[in-house]
């Protein structure tokens, strides 16, 4: 059998694996090993790749910054950041009708610029955000949509764990790949903030009551944004060090890092319980993305060995159609697999295949690194197995269905198609500021 | 049957992985440490630590693999359940057994597979970057193998559970 064909066979039996439950991890390494020993015919080709692969694939100074910003992430949610970020975007935009919901996206997007990973802040704005949009009479389901819908800003605004995978697979510079979601994040928070407003207006019942606030007055204003800035300094800090070149990613991780286990002692959260399950659960999270890393290593290798990625780059561009379909195809996997699989997986799986045609057809890598990453978010929300939905009922428990969320995110996801359109549509909201680095 | 997952040498390898985790939890905690202690040095003194991305670079080999096999045990390595949830148990049970065989078999391998380079690592005494500034890299081929081993044994040892859940369908979990 020619390479090629081999390979073939091999991804097939590959996403068979993955979908029945084998590891992702051990689905891309086993098949990797066992393609490339049937393409060589050498079985010892196919074992010094491993052990190859499994020393030196991650060795390298730019990987620290996923167990650095893991880390960030755990202890600002430690510290109570997010229910003050709540608080305060409350304060501000809760006196406007459907403002509680707007003040979770917006609360949202600056959560997001702590943590990297989408599936946690759907599962910590369902236990801040929720009981105050029940108390306030919110719709059920719009508020469960809203807080679904604007999940998908903790992937977009950096840091996030996406990015960071698609500059590993692509050798791009994870700098510039933090910097490029950052408009597209503020403008995916503006487009559902304003669907939000429209929905409320075509249905004022959705929206419930408007709660009551102290007064807008100079002190209650600096006294509301106190609680949250030493919060919002950390962000302007780690975000602007990487933009300005002061610090290179990995090390705003680690200033991160350290400036949120300072706000941990100062909110005087310390304790060695705390501490420990934060150190637990973060070496779990890390090892779990490496594994993949890893893995996915090799199964790039495999695919470089076989020619199929180059081949496929080739044909793709001999195509009779206008790129930009190959663009919508794409998308179209990353709906379809968003599916079934997380979405580090769908980046891994896809991209070395994807990145060379990419290339070839002359578009910008970063963005499309931005357009992917929407689109494998959307997909975790669609039906019938969307993870920030299921993540969202375990966080919820008995008070809803997996049904109701999803009737919920529906109109969410018309919106977040909307600003995918626009990102895809203008470029250079996605090129603009890494392009001043 | 219950005795296997529970005797002591299991647990006394359970309690391996668990320390192994910990030890490279406290290994990124130091990380952040030298890091921001480099950046300051930097910035406020013009004096940065010597070698610190020389460590940090060979660290990150040494964390992730010192975490891996304890990410296992408590079920934190990424598998999609999709159609995991909606088969019978003995179903689940194979296709538990067909993931564990796999993981034995890689794990398995790459401990087979580096253990010549990790003692000619220690032979030579291996290290990597530019004098003074000279990382060692042979405990780190170490902690590979030893992660590596210990995953592969949990994976036999999940195997080995799901090979009782399909026969005798076992009423208490454990591991």
């Amino acid at each position: 059998m020619d390479p090629m064909t081999i390979a073939l066979i091999s991804v097939a039996f590959l996403f068979a694996f993955i979908i029945l439950g084998v590891h992702v991890g051990v689905a891309l390494a086993s098949i990797s090993a066992i393609s490339i020993w049937a393409m060589t015919g050498k079985a010892t080709v196919a074992v010094n790749l491993l052990q190859t692969t499994a020393y030196s694939a991650v060795m390298d100074y730019v990987f620290a910054v996923i167990p650095l910003f893991v880390l960030m992430g755990l202890f600002s949610t430690l510290s109570g950041a997010t229910k003050e970020l709540f608080g305060t975007a409350q304060f501000f935009l809760g006196r406007i009708k459907g403002g509680i919901g707007i003040a979770t996206v917006i609360a949202n997007a600056i959560f997001a610029a702590i943590t990297g990973v989408s599936v946690a802040s759907a599962a910590v704005f369902s236990k801040i955000a929720y009981p105050e949009m029940e108390r306030l009479q919110y719709d059920r389901k719009f508020s469960m949509g809203i807080i679904a819908g604007s999940a998908i800003l903790g992937m977009l605004i950096p840091p996030s764990i996406l990015m960071i995978v698609y500059g590993v697979l692509t050798e791009q510079s994870i700098g510039k790949l933090f910097m490029a979601g950052f408009i597209p994040g503020i403008v995916t928070a503006l487009v559902i903030s304003l669907g939000i407003r429209t929905m409320i207006f075509f249905k004022p019942r959705l929206g419930g009551v408007t709660a009551e606030f102290k007064p807008f007055t100079f002190r209650t204003m600096v006294s509301e944004t106190a609680t949250s800035w030493a919060i919002i300094a950390l962000i302007i800090l780690v975000l602007g060090g990487i933009w300005g070149g002061l610090f290179t990613p990995t090390e705003a991780g680690a200033v991160g890092a350290a400036g949120a286990f300072i706000l941990v002692v100062v909110k005087r959260q310390f304790n060695l319980r705390n501490i420990w399950n934060v150190l637990l659960d973060g070496g779990q999270t890390t090892a779990s993305i490496f594994m993949l890393l890893i893995c996915a290593q090799m199964y790039s290798r495999m695919l470089t060995i076989s020619g199929l990625a180059s081949k496929i780059s080739q044909w793709a561009t001999t195509l009779p159609v206008a790129p930009v379909f190959i663009i919508l195809g794409f998308i179209l996997v990353f709906l379809l697999l968003g599916c079934i699989i997380d979405s580090v997986s769908i980046m891994l799986l896809t991209i070395p295949i994807m990145h060379p045609v990419i290339e070839k057809l002359g578009y910008d890598p970063i963005w499309f690194a931005i357009v992917a990453i929407i689109s494998i978010e959307i997909g975790l929300l669609t039906p019938p197995f969307g993870m920030v939905v299921f993540s969202m009922k375990s966080a919820l428990g008995g008070k809803t269905t997996i049904e109701e969320i999803f009737q919920g995110s529906f109109p969410f996801l018309l919106m977040l198609g909307i600003s995918l359109a626009i990102i895809m549509a203008f470029p250079i909201l996605s090129t603009w500021l890494p392009s001043l680095m | 049957m219950q005795a296997i997952a529970e005797s002591s040498p299991v647990k006394l390898l359970h309690g391996l992985m668990a320390i192994l985790n910990a030890v490279g939890t406290a290994w990124i905690a130091i990380i952040t440490v030298l890091i921001s202690c480099d950046i300051l040095g930097r910035v406020l003194f013009n004096s940065p630590i010597f070698g610190v991305p020389e460590f940090v670079k060979v660290s990150v080999v040494g964390i992730v693999w010192l975490q891996m096999s304890h990410t296992l045990k408590i079920g934190g390595h990424i598998r999609t359940d999709v159609i995991l949830d909606r088969l019978p148990p003995r179903g689940r049970a194979s296709i538990d057994l067909i993931a564990s065989i796999l993981g034995a078999f890689v794990f398995g391998l790459l401990v087979y597979a580096g253990w010549d380079n990790m003692i000619e690592a220690w032979r030579i005494g291996e290290f990597e970057g530019e004098h003074p500034a000279r990382i060692p890299t042979y405990p780190i081929r170490s902690i590979v193998l030893l992660g590596a081993a210990l995953t592969s044994f949990q994976f036999i040892l999940l195997g080995w559970q799901s090979i009782r859940k399909f026969f005798w369908r076992a009423e208490k979990e454990d591991c």
